[in-house]
């Protein structure tokens, strides 16, 4: 049974931080925020962007994390690799740009609480197109609570392990999976809802 | 049907744990094939979504823009801090105890509370000087008795000498404050007086009478 591949992160390396750390250690913070923006930019401005759900609010949060990045470098203690720190302070200024906003209230109950879905043999989401799938899947998403989704993208958009997930959210390792074996079926029930209207 | 295991299965870090089981599962394929596909759809989630074309430029003028700001308010800050250490000094400096008085008489009752006016026999009085050096003070009954003689015979009280006398005999009592060299006390008042003032010593006197 082949394992899926779960994105483009698996294949960074944190050896690939040595030219911006170079860049910070001789106080080339320009430098070095343009490296990191090229590098990890695309996929945090598109993590956010799923977040936050507009693009004007994401660009606004992107620009502040990368401000905050920016100030934060000279303190950068290289405990979690460039990536998963940078995903961890835009984690932070999306719930911030989240709770300023409250345009996300709660419209799905928590999945962390969700009843058990029940699983019937082929269903509608099994017979829809890639792209019907993913059309589905976004409108489902955007009703994950906050915390959830960024797990969710997290793990099987960016490709990080649980343990550098742990970092950046700051939950267990044993949490994180409870919540995303229980999201998965629940994602799958309200796509197949999706499907079937 | 139900497979939870299947569902378990969606993350490539749990395939070797229940594979097994699942290998000889038609629900389990079929649940783990439909969750592997919205887990690689999941990928795709936002996929056109483009950061601005000018916004490295944007985070520079904020970065240059709240820098300043940031200089100005360090300036007030230490501007602020310099005046507040400046007005605690002037706060210490007004709090700070006040010294002792140089010289102070006072009556003392019978029943021990301090009282102003005319001293009555059965009272004390009470000098307090401040202990500098050089100090003298002297307690004389009727100009001619030396009934105390200070600092020698007075206790110290942190900055200051603090001596009594009785008040046993209707009286005047006279009390000297002098400042200089005091040639030993003869136990006249006129004659230990002059010889201080002889000797180039300022002196300051009170006078009780007991009735």
């Amino acid at each position: 049974m082949g394992v899926p591949s779960t994105g483009a992160g698996l294949s960074y390396e944190r050896d690939d931080d040595a030219v911006i750390l170079a860049a910070i250690r001789r106080d080339d913070l320009r430098a070095a925020l343009t490296l990191i923006d090229q590098r990890f930019g695309a996929a945090v401005y598109r993590f956010v962007r799923n977040l936050v759900g507009a693009d004007d609010l994401a660009d606004d949060v992107y620009q502040t994390t990368l401000i905050e990045a920016y100030r934060d470098l000279p303190t950068f203690g290289g405990r979690s690799s460039l990536r998963t720190w940078l995903f961890s302070i835009a984690r932070h200024r999306c719930l911030d740009a989240l709770k300023a906003s409250r345009r996300r209230a709660a419209r799905f109950e928590s999945t962390a609480d969700a009843p058990e879905v029940a699983d019937h043999g082929p269903r509608a989401d099994q017979r829809m197109t890639d792209a019907q799938l993913l059309a589905a899947l976004e409108r489902c998403l955007e009703q994950v609570p906050p915390e959830l989704r960024m797990v969710l993208l997290l793990r099987f958009q960016e490709g990080f392990g649980y343990d550098d997930i742990a970092r950046i959210t700051r939950l267990r390792n044993e949490t994180l999976r409870a919540r995303v074996s229980r999201a998965m079926p629940a994602l799958r029930a309200c796509i197949e809802r999706q499907g079937a209207v | 049907m139900t497979c939870d295991r299947a569902r378990l299965l969606v993350d490539p870090d749990d395939v070797d744990h229940a594979e097994p089981h699942v290998a000889a599962c038609v629900d389990c394929q079929a649940q783990l094939a439909a969750l592997r596909r919205i887990a690689r759809a999941m990928r795709d989630v936002g996929a056109s979504s483009r950061r601005r074309p000018d916004h490295l430029e944007r985070v520079w003028t904020a970065l240059d823009r709240t820098s300043r700001p940031r200089r100005a308010r360090s300036t007030i800050v230490a501007t602020g801090a310099v005046l507040l250490a400046a007005a605690a000094v002037v706060a210490l400096w007004l709090r700070r105890p006040a010294p002792p008085p140089r010289f102070e008489v006072s009556v003392i009752s019978g029943s021990g509370a301090a009282i102003r006016g005319d001293a009555h026999l059965g009272d004390r009085v009470r000098i307090r000087a401040r202990a500098e050096d050089a100090i003298t003070v002297r307690v004389y009954r009727n100009d001619r008795h030396l009934l105390l003689d200070c600092p020698r015979m007075c206790r110290r009280e942190g900055g200051s000498y603090v001596g009594e006398v009785p008040l046993d005999a209707v009286a005047r009592y006279q009390v000297a404050w002098i400042r200089g060299t005091v040639p030993p006390a003869t136990g006249s008042l006129d004659g230990d007086i002059a010889a201080a003032t002889a000797a180039g010593a300022q002196h300051e006197l009170r006078e009780l009478e007991v009735r």
